[in-house]
């Protein structure tokens, strides 16, 4: 196998004609119906959202920008559209354990109206429950008990009155209670008067007040009984006159809401709550000061606050709703998901009730579809536990985040918990899909299917037309201006280039609204004359073309696309132009001319910030006798990462299988990136460092106008790496910056020539013949090209011929090999001598 | 305060001040109509010299209304008790006083509480005070008597005592009523104590006509008891409220 032809311009970029196409502007074109590309996701969307089963909830993945979100919403709206609606849920209070506010369904848009039903209920009994204890009957009736509990008191304290008089004692009323004194004339006996009295009289005296005495603290103890007789007796009187009331306007719901057991049994319990509370109704409204003659009486306690049990706390409405819901929680907190019960202050304590209750995301979702971003719910304290609880107990319970953690111990709300029905999609990165997959087994049972989104497509007729019709539907979702079949053309060649494949074109469709947005922008009559310098600073890139300078255009061109991109490019390309000086100014060594023995040019992708670039780095090796193989520096140092240090022991591997057969390999290389002082990770360079042993093992100088990239196993064979157009353009760049004399070039894995898409201008320097790009399947090739030596293959007798680079590194091995045994034997000999034992030596 | 008739109202308001709960809402609602006849309010505090009696008693006891126990009382005790009740009485009037521009005094009297509160009432216009604990019968006057404004507790009701013989000018007392009438939210109730029935018809006759000729519409529903007791019985009519005991 000789050395690879070089190749041709046609192999570096894959062309789009734009005269395949028929259409004149993409106004033409029809929307496309579906996300381009992801057939095989939306099938995994449309199963998983048409099984009605537990635990298929969707997982979305791929990277960002795909459009994901809104495939999936477009997906999901449409779907759902054709869905019932779900019901409507209202919170109540619980009149047997405030504490557990029950949870009402209704049907969709029904709650509300009960809601409202429930306003007027209230103030219906307001007006009527007062009314009612204004007629005649009940204010004769009332009458009638409190005229009996006074008789009883009078009679009570009446008798122990009069019965003190009798005896000449009157019973006082005293800031406390009630004194016994004897009277005398009418008033009050003086103490020196009852001192002058005989001593049987004052005997007499003090005996018949400590017998009323005793009588009257039995009065007194009874009393609280006669109160609590009365006060039942007015209680019943009142529940009997409430009941007439409150009996006809809630007979009107029942009557309304027959079908609903819960919300009958909930309006008995309201029936059987006013008739205990009938006062709260006559006390004023809120905010409605109480007067007497016009004059301001000071607020006193109103019933406002306790009328706020009779409310409904509408949770779930779907008025003019049309078919499920689906829900975008774009701030997964716990509390966001699972709903809150939030908090007044009164008096500096925090108080809550039913009516503070705030649905979540479930809540919201139920009976429909809930989008979740999984890394923002994985970020969100107990967000995500509380996700998983949901979906397996089926229910969408509202539970405080303190309340969860045990941090609250004060008395909160426990609503009852609502069915749910729900589907959950959740959006992520492949790498969260596959984490959580293997660290958290409840994963799989509860998100049983996955969707994974393309990231490219592949090229052809068709696919290209599809693509322009994606172009059109973009510009016209957002209101752009519409590109003709060059801009269509050139946005083809550049989903080709993100996709890092000629055959492919890639589905970002972010980076495609973005770049449409901004050749728009240099399509449109106001955008500013461009700034040629910062837009194109590196000499062998393209430029804008005048075209693209026109201030008015119907439409999107190639050039406004190339516009765009070049001011994309210099935007981002600070870094690369620094570094592409220093290598200019000489301050990093790279040599493009000449040869050297030992040393190769391998390339290197940076990415920095969402843009990566390629750049050539100097590789060297040095060889001598020893047997420590082959040294990584980088790993020594610490900067190599571990598939870098693979590609590196691969080498030993290959050097021992081809050349040290049968013996040791005696060699002690060292191999490292020169004036590289950030970590190195990778093995595309390991080619490059095996050219460099090569080289330096043969003492064979290498062409410094080449540079490679490709990765090598243990036989030898190159193997294909990433960022192949980057690393090619990288080189050209520096390259074309010190002018292109011909006879340099990049040196690629065979297995990557599908993969370039290179720039216009480097395209056109190969057709020139002022640059190369060689496909190589081997390192026999590789080395050929770069050293112009043969490389040899083994003859008959298994040996390489003599002159060729394989002969020349065997032979220096061989000749290393040598001279360790003849190092070997010398420290044998040496050895033996220092291990003859002593004799003892005599006294 | 000017009628329409050009007579003024109350000028000079008593308030007997006590310190149970329904005392306050005497004295709020005293301090209200106050404010709206533009008179200078007066509370009375009566220190009952009975009860001073009956602290001197070397076998004086208390018995608790909410405790039903027995206490032994002394003269210090009962000084303490009653001088902190007018201090808290006097704050109560000068807290409720401060709400709005008012001119206010505070007395305290000690002595028969009937016979002060009768004297003071003597240089007032209106007395407003609770019916319980006044004995109508002990109240004597001698010259013009004053009108009295019931309230036991439900400040949105005005009931309003006054005697019939001597009776107060029905020029003043018409006056003074329909002022009082036209800021109330129901009906006012006004009880005469008459010596008899034709005592009792005449003065409502008179009272009525006075009240027309001024222009009163708002609805005074007027009626006469001839003893003290009878007053009594209708005062404990009057007043219904469901879902409250006293």
């Amino acid at each position: 196998m000789g050395p690879p032809q070089a190749l041709s311009p046609e192999d570096l970029c894959r062309r789009c004609d734009p005269s395949r196409f028929s259409f004149g502007s993409t106004d033409e074109l029809q929307d496309v119906a579906e996300a381009l590309g992801q057939e095989r996701a939306l099938d995994a969307i449309r199963f998983g959202v048409g099984i009605g089963r537990e635990g298929y909830n969707l997982f979305v993945m791929g990277p960002e920008g795909l459009g994901r979100h809104t495939v999936l919403r477009r997906f999901l709206q449409e779907h759902a559209a054709a869905q019932p609606v779900p019901p409507d849920w209202c919170s109540v209070f619980n009149f047997a354990l405030p504490h557990r506010p029950n949870a009402l369904k209704f049907p969709p848009g029904a709650a509300r109206v009960f809601s409202r039903h429930m306003e007027r209920l209230v103030e219906d009994l307001r007006a009527g429950i007062p009314a009612a204890f204004e007629t005649d009957e009940y204010r004769s009736r009332m009458r009638e008990i409190e005229a009996e509990f006074g008789e009883h008191q009078e009679r009570a304290f009446g008798g122990v009155r009069e019965r003190a008089r009798s005896q000449g004692i009157a019973l006082l009323r005293t800031p406390a209670g009630f004194g016994f004194a004897p009277l005398k004339n009418g008033s009050v006996m003086e103490p020196d008067d009852f001192q002058k009295l005989p001593e049987p009289e004052q005997r007499r005296i003090q005996e018949a007040i400590s017998a009323l005495q005793e009588e009257l603290e039995k009065v007194i103890r009874e009393l609280p009984k006669f109160r609590r007789e009365a006060q039942h007796k007015l209680r019943e009187l009142n529940r009997e006159v409430t009941r007439l009331a409150v009996a006809s306007l809630i007979e009107e719901l029942l009557s309304a809401y027959r079908d609903n057991d819960e919300v009958r049994q909930y309006l008995s319990d309201i029936q059987e709550d006013v008739l205990d509370h009938a006062e709260y109704f006559q006390q004023p409204k809120e905010g409605e000061q109480p007067t007497l003659f016009g004059v301001p009486l000071p607020q006193r306690e109103t019933g406002e606050s306790f009328l706020r049990r009779y409310r409904v706390n509408v949770l779930v409405d779907h008025d003019d709703r049309a078919g499920a819901p689906v829900v975008h929680e774009d701030n997964p907190t716990h509390d966001n998901l699972v709903g809150r019960a939030e908090h007044q202050s009164q008096m500096g304590a925090l108080v809550t009730d039913f009516t503070l209750i705030k649905a979540g995301a479930f809540h919201r979702a139920n009976g429909g579809y809930l989008i979740l971003d999984a890394l923002k719910v994985l970020l969100q304290p107990l967000a995500w536990e509380a996700l998983k609880r949901a979906l397996k107990s089926r229910e969408a319970r509202i539970e405080s985040l303190g309340q969860a953690l045990s941090l609250v111990s004060t008395v909160s709300l426990e609503p009852e918990p609502i069915p749910l029905d729900l589907k959950v999609v959740l959006v992520g990165q492949r790498q969260l899909y596959y984490m959580l997959h293997a660290l958290d087994p409840e994963f799989g049972e509860l998100f049983k299917v996955q969707a994974d989104f393309e990231e490219d497509m592949e090229r052809g007729e068709d696919a290209d037309l599809l693509f322009a019709r994606l172009l059109a539907t973009l510009a016209r979702s957002e209101k752009l201006k519409p590109l003709d079949r060059t801009g269509v053309a050139r946005f083809i060649e550049h989903a080709s280039r993100s996709a890092g494949d000629a055959g492919k074109l890639g589905l970002h469709l972010q980076g495609l609204v973005d770049l449409l947005r901004e050749a728009d922008y240099w399509a449109g009559a106001r955008a500013p004359a461009p700034d040629r310098g910062a837009v194109s600073v590196t000499a062998g890139e393209e430029r804008t073309q005048g075209a693209a300078a026109a201030s008015t255009a119907p439409a999107i061109t190639a050039a406004h696309v190339q516009r765009a991109l070049d001011a994309q490019d210099g935007r981002a390309s600070r870094v690369r132009r620094r570094l592409q000086e220093q290598v200019r100014h000489g301050t990093i060594l790279v040599d493009t001319t000449g040869e050297r023995a030992g040393q190769v040019n391998g390339l290197a992708v940076m990415q920095l910030g969402g843009f990566s670039f390629g750049m050539p780095h100097r590789i060297t090796a040095r060889v001598r006798l020893g047997g420590g193989g082959v040294v990584d520096i980088e790993r020594e140092a610490r900067l190599g990462g571990p598939i870098h240090s693979k590609g590196v022991l691969i080498l030993s591997g290959f050097l021992s299988g081809r050349y040290a057969l049968e013996r040791p390999l005696a060699l002690s290389a060292s191999l490292v990136f020169e004036q590289s002082y950030g970590g190195v990770e990778g093995d595309s360079a390991s080619s490059a460092e095996l050219y460099a042993l090569l080289s330096a093992l043969a003492e064979t100088p290498v062409r410094q106008g080449f540079a490679v990239t490709g990765s090598v196993n243990q036989h030898g064979d190159i193997q294909a790496i990433g960022g192949v157009n980057e690393k090619i353009e990288g080189f050209f760049d520096i390259c074309a910056a010190r002018g292109l004399d011909g006879e340099q070039g990049v040196l690629v894995p065979a297995s990557n020539v599908r993969h370039i898409m290179l720039r216009r201008d480097v395209v056109e320097a190969v057709a020139q013949r002022r640059f190369h790009v060689y496909p190589v399947r081997t390192v026999d090739q590789g080395i050929e090209l770069l050293t112009g030596v043969p490389s040899g293959r083994r003859d008959a007798s298994g040996r390489f011929p003599e002159g060729t680079l394989n002969h020349r590194v065997e032979q220096r091995l061989a000749g290393f090999a040598e001279r360790a045994r003849a190092h070997a034997g010398g420290a044998s000999a040496r050895k033996s001598w220092r291990a003859k034992p002593e004799r003892p030596k005599s006294r | 305060m000017s009628t329409p008739g050009g007579r003024r109202g109350a000028r000079r308001i008593l308030v007997r001040i006590e310190t149970a709960p329904s005392g306050r809402v005497a004295l709020q609602t005293a301090a209200e109509i106050a404010a709206r006849l533009d008179a200078e309010l007066v509370g009375l505090f009566v220190e009952d010299a009975d009860l001073y009696s009956l602290a001197r008693l070397p076998f004086a006891h208390e018995i608790g209304l909410a405790s039903g126990t027995r206490r032994a009382l002394n003269l210090e005790a009962m000084q303490r008790q009653l001088g902190a009740l007018a201090e808290q009485a006097r704050r109560t009037m000068e807290e409720i006083a401060s709400r709005g521009p008012l001119r206010w005094t505070f007395r305290t009297a000690r002595g028969s509480m009937h016979a002060e509160l009768a004297a003071a009432a003597g240089e007032a216009d209106l007395v407003i005070t609770r019916a319980a604990g006044v004995e109508w019968s002990a109240l004597k006057f001698t010259e013009r008597p004053p009108v009295f404004v019931l309230q036991d507790g439900d400040s949105s009701r005005l009931t309003l005592v006054t005697l019939c013989e001597p009776a107060p000018d029905p020029a003043g007392l018409a006056a003074t009523v329909a002022a009082l009438a036209r800021g109330a939210r129901s009906a006012v109730d006004l009880i005469g104590l008459a010596a008899g029935p034709e005592q009792a018809r005449a003065w409502m006759a008179e009272l009525r006509e006075e009240l027309d000729r001024q222009g009163c519409e708002q609805e005074v529903r007027m009626r006469c008891a001839d003893i003290a007791e009878a007053l009594v019985a209708m005062l404990r009519a009057l007043r219904p409220r469901p879902g409250a005991s006293k």
